[in-house]
């Protein structure tokens, strides 16, 4: 499920304050590789963005649906909020 | 001294000192006002687990705020964490709100007849209907309040199985993690032991409960990205369903970084100032 703009965004802005990307947020796109690509995301950033992405939308997201695929690009994980969104 | 004739009284120093609570020593950082005239005090309830310790200095400042406009100020590490006496493997829900509930007490007896209460985070969900004993229930000021126990117990699992998601490794780390606490009676996780029973505990606790007791008021703070950013769509939602079942709640958004889960120790000043304009009403 492709992510709208809107919640692209939150997501980005999610993002970049959990992990204080403040200076790199206007070059975030959807095909910004996440995982292995940004410096920032170990697995203590990894934990604190998925706890802040739940916080913000509501969601809960179950331990078996997380894997290293959904942090590929930004594209990728935000299209993963909207499928738990619409659920 | 040969100072002028109008000096004023100076702040007192804020005071560390253990309280003797039934589970141990229990170590109190006490912010007084200049007096305890106003029959009011601030009981500050810190996050559960490591956010505790990225809290700490916004717990200073704002209890230096408060202390600074007149109201005083205390909170307390509960069992098995910061100074306190004891194990964290030994830590309860039961047993932090006892703990919380000796603060309080503490703070009436310096002369706080009415107790106000600031939440941070997971600390929201430690607040019971025991916990102001027969002083008065004054304002709730919630910061960025956890909705779910469970979302802390999440938390810790997912910290323990994080390193594999990471390392490509397959999943289920969290489930091995439960099946540690089952057969071991605890699990360390990121250097806290921490015991099936808190696990289970914890997993009960709901914000809502929090916002049922008789408070004069709550206000739930929100740290947002900039000026145009509203609250989150979760608290939207938990304010709604708090207003529905008649509690007295108002939100207010600040902006700033989340203090609580920044890689570096960040503060948020404006966050500290409307909380004690909040707190300190004429």
């Amino acid at each position: 499920m492709t992510a709208t703009d809107e919640t692209f965004t939150a997501v980005r802005s999610v993002l970049v304050r959990t992990l204080q990307l403040g200076g790199k947020a206007t070059t975030l796109t959807r095909g910004t590789e996440l995982l292995g690509s940004l410096a920032e995301l170990d697995s203590m950033a990894v934990m604190q963005l998925l706890q802040a992405l739940e916080e913000y939308f509501g969601i809960a997201v179950p331990d078996d649906e997380i894997s290293a695929d959904m942090f590929a690009t930004l594209g990728v994980l935000a299209d993963f909020i909207e499928s738990k969104l619409a659920a | 001294m040969s100072g002028g004739p109008t000096l004023q009284r100076a702040m007192p120093e804020p005071c560390p000192r253990f309280l003797g609570a039934a589970s141990g020593q229990l170590f109190c950082m006490e912010y007084p006002p200049a007096a305890w005239t106003s029959g009011e005090g601030l009981l500050i309830v810190a996050p559960i687990g490591e956010e505790m310790n990225k809290c700490r200095r916004m717990m200073a400042l704002a209890a230096r705020a408060m202390q600074a406009a007149g109201l005083g100020a205390l909170y307390v590490d509960c069992h098995g964490t910061g100074d306190s006496a004891g194990d964290h493997r030994d830590a309860t829900v039961v047993r932090w709100r006892d703990d919380l509930h000796h603060a309080a007490a503490h703070l009436r007896g310096l002369g706080a007849a009415v107790v106000h209460v600031l939440a941070i985070r997971s600390g929201a969900l430690l607040l019971d209907a025991e916990l102001i004993g027969d002083g008065a229930w004054g304002r709730l000021a919630l910061w960025q309040p956890v909705l779910d126990g469970k979302q802390v117990v999440m938390q810790w699992l997912r910290l323990a199985a994080a390193g594999e998601v990471v390392a490509g490794a397959d999943r289920g780390g969290e489930q091995r993690v439960r099946q540690l606490l089952e057969t071991q009676g605890y699990c360390e996780i990121a250097g806290y032991d921490v015991s099936r029973e808190l696990v289970a505990q914890l997993g009960t606790l709901e914000l809502r409960q929090a916002l049922e007791l008789p408070w004069r008021h709550i206000s739930w703070f929100e740290v947002v990205a900039d000026d145009t950013a509203g609250l989150s769509p979760a608290a939207t939602r938990a304010i709604a369903n708090a207003r529905a079942s008649s509690s007295t709640i108002t939100s207010q958004t600040v902006v700033g970084e989340p203090f609580w889960a920044t890689p570096e120790v960040a503060t948020s000043a404006a966050l500290v100032a409307a909380t004690r304009d909040y707190l300190v009403q004429q």
